[in-house]
């Protein structure tokens, strides 16, 4: 084995480490109760949710494959093993020095934010490696393969749009920089031209590439992205409307993630938003262009798109992380003797993370959900956020019901999504006498839900209860 | 629009007044940052001198602890 696969097996094992004991939270759950579905079920669920299908479908098989967590984050694993693989053989195609080429594969193996991602039963690894399966296509020039890794990118997540905007544009830059047509007709060529050998320009091939994913992504355009962008446009998501320091952060956000110190936040913002700026500075003098498009114009693509439809999540921006890290390292191995100024923020703010998702605790929700419960018993959810986790948790003979009554909550699933999740509704009025009330009030729940809540909480047992500034509620049994 | 139906609730006010803090803070900390970094070429220029890389060091050094104790006053306060 050579040294680059040491350092992916490093990083994977690390991954996985981290994730021993680890309980799901809502994405991963949502992920793990849809996989679980008759594929009717998932697909008209997934239609009516965000994400496109292709991940889930992917993520059923390996799920009823391997059980358990490991089962719904092992594709995650495989992706991020194959898009380190890629990374290392993009390195030599853009053409990065050689000596620079371990530490960029290193310091993107090694990054929180990347190992994170490596074991999360989300699709995010997944985007990460067809997008750079896209550029290595568009530098090497096989545009069957740009098809396909564009088809299955937007297949994949919505964030693909951005990233093959801005790849597409690349490929099109590049074949009008590096070739020319083919001036004369061959039939000409007899007559010799010594040291001219005209490359003959791919546009066609090009057209065809980005053409046709977009034509088999039209469906999902129809039935997905359209009806959400206009949920979201009235309001329906959880993403607030943009803010020029709300687009700042989401960039801080996936190089830094959530886990570090809070009381270090400002901190480490200024280290981050300091060593950016430094390095597509020196990128800019460097004229790395691709890499900065690629680093920065998916987030500047989806903040402008954020002024229509609010939409600018750092999650999707995770296939930056490798340009971003290359242009780091390109911009440290040009800062000479003040290199060090540069490398150690940059270890101490890499470590601190580091330390931070190994030692942020097992838990990744407000509420245990393997609080155990009394079997035939009825756990009734206050909304979306304790049902999908705790549904990921089926206990026996316990069955899961969502509390209705209220109007929808910002960000709550749709009707027809919990349909298509086999969950059942039940009104206030029809509650038994023994149940258990499962209830989180945080900052998107609607007065409704905090009247609703209050209300059956009052004389119930305690099973367990969590306050937080920004949310309380517990697990109560009537 | 479903915003109002949870302006009345009091952890989507805190959540709110949170963010709308800390977008003001990165605003401020970036265009300083910026500023710092369009500053350091022309004090490169302005000292000429056998002694400029000492004076770059300190200045440097001086504007990471400065940093460093605002934010660590910042973190703390709104902890």
């Amino acid at each position: 084995m050579r040294r680059h696969h040491w350092i992916i097996l490093i990083s994977l094992a690390l991954a996985l480490v981290r994730t021993i004991g680890l309980d799901y939270w809502y994405d991963e759950a949502f992920t793990a109760t849809l996989v679980r579905l008759p594929m009717a079920n998932l697909l008209a669920a997934t239609a009516s949710d965000v994400h496109p299908p292709l991940y889930y479908l992917i993520v059923a098989l390996t799920s009823r494959l391997i059980p358990g967590e490991l089962g719904t984050r092992a594709w995650s694993v495989v992706c991020q093993a194959a898009a380190l693989l890629v990374l290392w053989r993009l390195l030599a195609r853009l053409q990065v020095e050689d000596r620079l080429r371990l530490p960029i594969l290193a310091l993107v193996a090694l990054l929180p934010v990347e190992l994170l991602y490596a074991t999360e039963g989300r699709m995010y690894a997944q985007l990460q490696l067809l997008v750079l399966l896209q550029l290595l296509a568009v530098l090497e020039r096989r545009w069957w393969l740009l098809g396909i890794a564009t088809t299955l990118a937007l297949y994949t997540h919505n964030y693909a749009v951005f990233y093959s905007i801005v790849i597409g544009l690349a490929a099109l830059l590049i074949e009008l920089k590096g070739t020319c047509y083919t001036i004369l007709p061959p039939k000409y060529s007899h007559l010799g031209f010594v040291d001219f050998h005209p490359c003959q320009s791919r546009f066609r091939w090009i057209c065809l590439a980005l053409g046709l994913p977009i034509l088999f992504w039209l469906p999902w355009v129809i039935f997905g992205v359209i009806p959400q962008a206009m949920l979201a446009a009235s309001g329906h998501h959880w993403i607030q409307p943009i803010t020029i320091g709300q687009a700042l952060y989401a960039l801080f956000m996936v190089v830094q993630t959530t886990h570090y110190p809070k009381i270090l936040s400002l901190v480490l913002y200024m280290v981050v938003a300091f060593g950016l700026i430094l390095t597509v500075r020196s990128a800019w003098r460097a004229k790395q262009r691709l890499l900065l498009a690629l680093a920065f114009g998916p987030w500047l693509l989806a903040s402008l798109a954020s002024l229509i439809t609010p939409l600018l999540l750092y999650r999707g921006l995770l296939p930056s992380i490798p340009f971003i890290a290359i242009l780091v390292v390109c911009a440290i191995q040009r800062a000479g003797w003040e290199r060090n100024y540069y490398v150690v923020p940059l270890l101490v703010t890499v470590g601190i993370s580091l330390i931070s998702i190994f030692g942020d605790g097992q838990r990744n929700g407000v509420l245990d959900v393997h609080t155990p419960i009394q079997p035939n018993t009825l756990m009734v959810h206050l909304d979306d956020s304790s049902l999908v986790t705790f549904g990921a948790y089926p206990q026996p003979g316990v069955s899961q019901v969502m509390l209705g009554g209220c109007p929808e909550s910002l960000g709550s699933l749709r009707p027809v999504v919990r349909q298509a999740m086999q969950y059942d509704e039940i009104q206030p009025e029809d509650l038994p006498e023994h149940y258990v009330l499962v209830g989180w009030i945080g900052p998107l729940s609607t007065s409704c839900h905090l009247d609703l809540f209050y209300r059956l909480r009052a004389g119930a047992r305690i099973i367990a209860e969590n306050d937080t500034p920004f949310g309380s509620g517990g697990i109560y049994e009537h | 629009m479903l915003y109002d139906r949870v302006m009345e609730n009091p952890y989507y006010q805190t959540w709110k007044q949170s963010e709308a803090a800390r977008d003001q803070i990165i605003l401020i900390l970036t265009a300083t940052l910026v500023a710092q970094t369009a500053l350091y070429p022309a004090l490169a220029r302005l000292y000429q001198s056998p002694l400029l890389h000492y004076a770059r060091v300190i200045y440097i050094a001086g504007n990471i602890l400065a940093d460093l104790a605002i934010g660590l006053a910042l973190g703390a306060s709104i902890r």
